[in-house]
């Protein structure tokens, strides 16, 4: 069952019925002024963090399901009868209430259709500023002169901290006052306390929001939501709306809210425009200027435009045409989006994460990266500065990294290093060369920058660090220990557990930091790295083989883990995939342990994370049984590690099989099974229902996810093949055989590549001939300094 | 002059069965009650609202102010002992009521260390302080103090104001 579609051409995802199974998000503004909103305008807005900045209220988690938002109450007069110009929250029935929802870049635009009454309602944050649009057009298709009144309504919070105004009522009840001059709305908390802007993390400041409606004269308002709502009442039949007039009710302390009112009489056919504005700051300050400046209807046109031209100009990187239709609407916009999504709002900011998790969790952002770096370079190194910051002089990491608080060279870790996670620094072996191979920016390597607790290094030697960390916690068979967590935060192995995994990633690290070593001219760090790298590979191949697949891990006890020895959690799909992407495994091993996962995990919706399920087995190593069996770590689909297995399969030179894993967890392939997967088809998840679970496909946790990096990073890297290195691109596709050609438009360091691959033998992998504007290139690799600003690129397989 | 008297239109007291009695559900916010003893332990609106947990509620919900807050103990401690006057200490039980002059007689029964006293408090004169005299169990004591020593399992004090 199907319930939108996708309009590549508008960069949009149309839902086409309101009732979706889940409510189906987006988001508005940027890291100053972010928004969530549904496919119903439920949602909530927050200034800088949605847990410290949080002036809009919103209920996670609970019924119906996405609210409040912000929504605009449409009042026929003539008989009282309302509705709302999102299909919720009046909720009318949809045979008599059609409603399209259009998802785009950064805005959302909802049109519904009503009672011979029109109305479109479009949200947005307009560049550069703190202030959302909402802007209604209301139009009469009734053919009769109409008389109707336009409530606006949003929930404001008491506190900008989203604990406070959420659970401490005996304070938060009784420090917000609004006030209503020249016609704008200001919503005051603590009105008594000067502001202290430059100590954001102060809750308690004197702070403000304004709103306000133009277009149209202002009929009235309310500001005390229990006045706009009535007692007993809810979204759905607000006492104002169901009477037709405001009060004027000036909210002293409980609970603001912010509704205008405007009265409409419109002849047949006849189209009027409002606009709402609603930002931060004072209301005869900044909301003055920004009425002054941003209300009319053909600024507000303007600023829509300019922030599609923005948002579509960070998607440019890459645009492809292939034979896989839902690829292309993955890859060309929403998972691009999405990746910009996650960067900007880490996991903080959702319908599920309410927004309380506030900072930059280390091995979330530092693999955000792996998917920006393309997209938004300049941005991605400034951030990953940030995180490198976060590095412990030991080479291990801050759990979280506070942006607003951050102090490198004052911050400190846990002296108990169990409590630190055993991988946080090696995902900086995926991140730091995707920065520098995209802007072949090498000078990186060499840039100076300060621990979180004490001293300075390069960027070179912070990642030689990360190693020696790993070097430095082993376990009896001399693997790295996997400590508080490795990946998986459900395998508590301690100093004394070792992880096959963490071992797998230091194995990448090796060959990676000699690598980069090679480049740099440092022949002894190169030599090092070699040395441990040969070391290691004895370790795997003696401890870490199981015959037919890589175990996981060895307890404290030496007990192991992912064997097939195992009563329960048998075989583990990471070591397998990340056994090959590191080079561990020998050519015999590799097939033969991605055979196994293929043969013992793969579903119609993905490989499990591991099987069969835990539930008997002890706690206090597998956190797993906290889930029911066939969710999240306890075998569940977990999505993030999905893309490791097409890249290990295109590694392999296997691309049907690359693509049957892609297809499996990609959303865009489940549109037409909406109502199993439940969540939106147009961004990944964190993880999906196994065959283990009851709800075998169902899905959860949309949008702020490890999955959206990944995931573009393999169909971009590995299925796609586009491959920057320090100084030049290789080009290396890996697809299925049936695939007779496809395109790609890719921006590569300010230059234009315009790619064409020709497959005419239906080979899965290999470049046979590829030119560069006419001339032949050798080994698929086209350097640098032979791009000019526009090339013609032509790659033939076979 | 007294300010005429509007009655509640959501409820009154049912002193006999110990209730407050919610007669149209649509009060201005929830009015609630608490349930439970021991370990569980419930909050219930006039509507059914509310919640339930387990010991410690701080991972279940909220606890509204009209309910939980100092003036309840204070409150009770200010009628109790301040306006009616009836204050335990070491040696005995202090009779010391300061009601309005149109109060002509009030009673408490109260339980004291595990002996009932019924207090007959009367003001014949319309006094605000000031205990003239006491009888505890027809015996006059002096002052205003009634003596542990003196009580017996079942006793009436008369005061006169």
């Amino acid at each position: 069952m199907r319930f939108g579609h996708f309009d590549d051409a508008a960069k949009e995802y149309v839902v086409d019925r309101p009732d979706t199974p889940k409510s189906w998000t987006n988001y508005l503004g940027t890291t100053e002024y972010g928004s969530v909103i549904t496919n119903n305008a439920g949602g909530y807005s927050f200034y800088k963090s949605a847990s410290q900045g949080r002036f809009m209220r919103f209920r996670t988690n609970t019924i119906p399901m996405d609210q409040p938002g912000r929504y605009f109450y449409i009042r026929d007069n003539a008989d009282g009868d309302y509705w709302s110009s999102s299909w919720q929250p009046v909720g009318k029935p949809l045979e008599r209430y059609r409603s399209e929802c259009r998802h785009g870049t950064a805005y959302t635009i909802i049109t519904s259709q009503y009672a011979g009454i029109r109305s479109e309602s479009t949200y947005f944050v307009p560049l550069q500023q703190t202030f959302e649009y909402w802007r209604l057009r209301v139009t009469n298709e009734s053919g009769r002169p109409r008389d109707l009144s336009v409530f606006t309504f949003a929930e404001f919070a008491c506190n900008w901290r989203l604990t406070q105004d959420l659970i401490n009522q005996q304070y938060t009840a009784y420090i917000v006052r609004a006030e209503w001059k020249d016609g704008i709305l200001g919503i005051i908390t603590n009105p008594n306390v000067p502001p202290d802007p430059e100590h954001f993390e102060n809750g308690d400041q004197g702070r403000s929001i304004w709103m306000t409606l133009t277009g149209a004269d202002i009929a009235g308002y309310e500001s005390d939501r229990e006045r706009f709502l009535g007692s007993y009442r809810t979204y759905a039949n607000p006492i104002v709306v169901e009477r037709g007039q405001c009060g004027g009710s000036l909210a002293y302390g409980d609970n603001p809210c912010g509704c205008v009112q405007a009265n409409l009489m419109l002849a047949p056919g006849e189209t009027r425009e409002l606009v709402v504005l609603l930002g931060v700051g004072w209301a005869a300050e900044e909301g003055r200027r920004a009425v002054a400046k941003f209300a009319s209807p053909t600024r507000v046109e303007k600023e829509l435009q300019a922030v599609k031209k923005e948002w579509h100009s960070k998607l440019e990187s890459l645009k492809v045409e292939t034979p896989d239709k839902d690829l292309d609407h993955m890859v060309n916009v929403w998972n691009p989006y999405a990746c910009l999504i996650n960067f900007a709002w880490s996991r903080a900011a959702s319908l599920v994460y309410s927004g309380e998790r506030d900072g930059l969790g280390y091995r979330d952002t530092v693999q955000d990266f792996v998917g920006s770096a393309a997209l938004i370079p300049e941005e991605t190194r400034q951030r990953l500065e940030l995180m490198i910051t976060g590095q412990l002089s030991h080479g291990g990491a801050m759990e979280v990294v506070k942006q607003f608080s951050h102090h490198p060279g004052h911050e400190k870790g846990p002296d108990d290093h169990s409590r630190l996670r055993a991988d946080d620094c090696l995902w900086l072996f995926n991140a730091v060369p995707a920065y520098v191979n995209e802007t072949g920016d090498s000078g990186f390597y060499r840039k100076v920058l300060p621990y979180a607790d004490k001293g300075e290094d390069t960027v070179f030697k912070h990642l030689r660090r990360a190693l020696e960390f790993n070097l430095n916690h082993t376990g009896a068979h001399g693997l790295p220990s996997g400590l508080h967590a490795d990946w998986n935060d459900c395998i508590r192995l301690g100093e004394k557990g070792e992880s096959l995994f963490v071992t797998l990633q230091a194995r990448l690290g090796f060959k990676v930091y000699g690598e980069i070593a090679e480049m740099l001219g440092e022949k002894a760090e190169a030599a090092w790295a070699r040395t441990q790298l040969a070391a290691m590979d004895e370790k795997i191949q003696k401890y870490g083989w199981d015959g037919e697949w890589f175990v996981r891990a060895y307890k404290d006890d030496g007990e192991v883990m992912g064997s097939k020895t195992c009563k329960e959690g048998r075989i583990f799909l990471n070591p397998q995939t990340w056994a090959v992407l590191s080079g561990a495994a020998t050519p015999e091993q590799a097939v033969k342990a991605m055979d196994s996962a293929y043969l013992q995990l793969f579903t119609d919706y993905g490989l499990m994370l591991c099987r069969p399920a835990f539930k008997d087995t002890p706690y206090h190593v597998v956190r797993a049984v906290l889930f029911n069996e066939g969710t999240k770590e306890n075998g569940g689909i977990f999505s993030q590690i999905q893309p490791w297995a097409v890249m290990a399969e295109c590694v392999l030179g296997r691309g049907e099989r690359a693509m049957e894993y892609y297809r499996a967890f990609l959303p865009a392939a489940q549109n037409d099974k909406a109502e199993i997967r439940q969540i939106e088809p147009y961004v990944f998840c964190q993880s999906t229902h196994s065959r283990a679970s009851r709800q075998y496909g169902v899905s959860r946790l949309p949008w702020l996810t490890g999955t959206t990096a990944w995931a573009y990073y393999a169909a971009t890297h590995h299925i796609l093949g586009l491959q920057p290195e320090a100084d030049g691109m290789r080009i290396d596709p890996c697809i299925p055989s049936a695939w007779k050609s496809f395109s790609m438009e890719r921006r590569f360091r300010g230059k234009t590549l315009s790619i064409r691959v020709e497959n005419p033998n239906g080979v899965q992998k290999g470049v046979r001939r590829l030119t560069l504007n006419g001339k032949e290139m050798k080994g698929g690799f086209i350097p640098a300094k032979e791009l000019k600003a526009k090339n013609d690129i032509t790659v033939v397989m076979g | 002059m007294t300010a005429p008297v509007t009655p509640n239109p959501f409820g009154r007291f049912d002193d006999a069965a110990r209730e407050y009695v919610i007669t149209r559900p649509d009060t201005p916010l929830p009015w609630i009650n608490y349930l439970g003893q021991d370990d569980l332990f419930g909050l219930c609106t006039n509507t059914a609202g509310g919640y339930t947990f387990w010991r410690d509620a701080s991972s279940a919900g909220e606890a509204k102010n009209s309910w939980l807050t100092g003036a309840a103990a204070w409150t009770f401690v200010a009628i109790s002992q301040g306006i009616l006057g009836i204050r335990p200490e070491n040696e005995g039980l202090r009779v010391d009521p300061c009601i309005p002059r149109g109060w002509k007689t009030f009673t408490v029964d109260r339980v004291y260390r595990g002996k009932k006293i019924r207090i007959v408090v009367n003001n014949p004169t319309g006094a605000q302080k000031g205990v003239k005299r006491i009888l505890l169990n027809g015996q006059s004591i002096a002052g205003n103090l009634i003596p542990l020593d003196l009580l017996e399992s079942d006793n009436e004090a008369r005061v006169m104001l």
